[in-house]
């Protein structure tokens, strides 16, 4: 909950501040908000799968974007596009997370009607007899 | 609702998160509308172009006319005497040179062409293409070699022209252009035999990048080269009075 707020503070913050970064690192920026992504697709899964850490996630959430975007810019000078591989690996990690939250979401959401159910059944019992 | 310290840095994070996505994607949007601008700006060229090409041409007609109107005054103006016709002759002389007029004569053709670049694999490096000082060498040798007029693809050389690189391309004088990749054409009146002997001399041809380039030189009777489309500048010069 608290994330989201957060989350739509930046946004709203984003759009109406006018910071300026220069021109030059936009690319490495893509890069460094792919792996923040990840992040926090992770995040959300530890939390589903109560094994949240802030300290890991908020680690990684920096060390991923600067690797990231270090490895672009060592790319770029190197002529090598070594971000792809940046790219590669937190798309594919994203897709990974997003999989496995889904899974979790889902059982939730049956253990959930199947626990209603049994509650309804339960009741109509009592009230037969 | 109580929030520990742990929500709170995870709240600032995202807040991070979102700041960069929508900074990102509003730098991306406006450099999308700024190529739309150029975009639009390239049509407005090439429209701007077309109207400049079809202005060349309306006012070359309308130059020649001048030009042979100009002709008949000097012809009728040259019949009084023979002073007249001696100043006439010597006008035709000069324009000749200062290359304003067609003229035509005996001399050599030499054709420069890129030699085929299966077997070299870098082709975009530097020097391999033909550049200013290539063809400001061959101008420099035809004049040397006694060359009266001089035209690279129907481009005359007056006094007054140049040859710079200009992008991939190499302007000569403000109008023309050749392009170094394709077929240049340089025609030269003059004594065939010097001419010849000028342009064949051992290493001539072989200067810089001309050694990626098969060159042919042809002896001719009749060539003709094309007035200039550059009208020359006296805005400086002034006549010494003795």
């Amino acid at each position: 909950m608290i994330a989201v707020i957060g989350l739509l503070i930046g946004i709203i913050l984003g759009f109406v501040l006018d910071v300026n970064i220069s021109d030059k690192l936009s690319p490495y920026m893509s890069v460094a908000i792919l792996a923040c992504l990840d992040s926090v697709f992770g995040a959300v899964r530890g939390n589903l799968s109560k094994n949240f850490q802030p300290d890991i996630f908020i680690s990684g959430f920096f060390g991923n974007a600067l690797l990231a975007a270090g490895l672009a810019y060592l790319g770029d000078k190197l002529g090598i596009p070594i971000y792809m591989a940046a790219v590669i690996v937190f798309g594919g990690r994203i897709f990974d997370n997003f999989a496995i939250i889904r899974r979790l979401l889902l059982e939730e959401f049956k253990i959930k009607r199947r626990n209603l159910y049994k509650k309804n059944s339960i009741e109509k019992e009592n009230n037969d007899t | 609702m109580k929030v520990s310290r742990s929500q709170l840095f995870v709240a600032i994070v995202c807040g991070l998160l979102g700041f960069l996505l929508a900074y990102q994607f509003k730098v991306l949007s406006n450099k999308n509308i700024e190529a739309n601008l150029s975009n639009y700006d390239k049509n407005n060229m090439i429209s701007e172009i077309e109207k400049l090409k079809k202005e060349k041409d309306e006012l070359l007609a309308t130059n020649s006319k001048v030009s042979s109107e100009l002709k008949q005054m000097e012809e009728t103006a040259s019949k009084d005497g023979d002073l007249g016709k001696d100043i006439k002759s010597q006008l035709d002389n000069a324009r000749m040179h200062l290359g304003v007029v067609d003229v035509k004569g005996p001399g050599i053709t030499l054709t420069i062409s890129p030699k085929s670049s299966i077997f070299t694999s870098n082709t975009s490096g530097n020097g391999y293409d033909l550049g200013e000082d290539e063809l400001v060498h061959i101008v420099n040798l035809l004049w040397y070699s006694g060359a009266e007029a001089i035209s690279i693809n129907d481009i005359r050389i007056t006094p007054q022209t140049g040859i710079k690189t200009a992008g991939n391309a190499l302007a000569i004088g403000s109008t023309g252009r050749v392009y170094p990749r394709e077929k240049i054409i340089v025609k030269a009146i003059g004594e065939k035999g010097r001419l010849n002997v000028g342009m064949s001399f051992p290493g001539s041809l072989e200067y810089l990048a001309l050694r990626n380039y098969n060159n042919e030189i042809k002896s001719e009777e009749d060539i003709v080269i094309g007035k200039t489309t550059q009208s020359s500048k006296s805005d400086f010069i002034k006549m010494v009075k003795e």
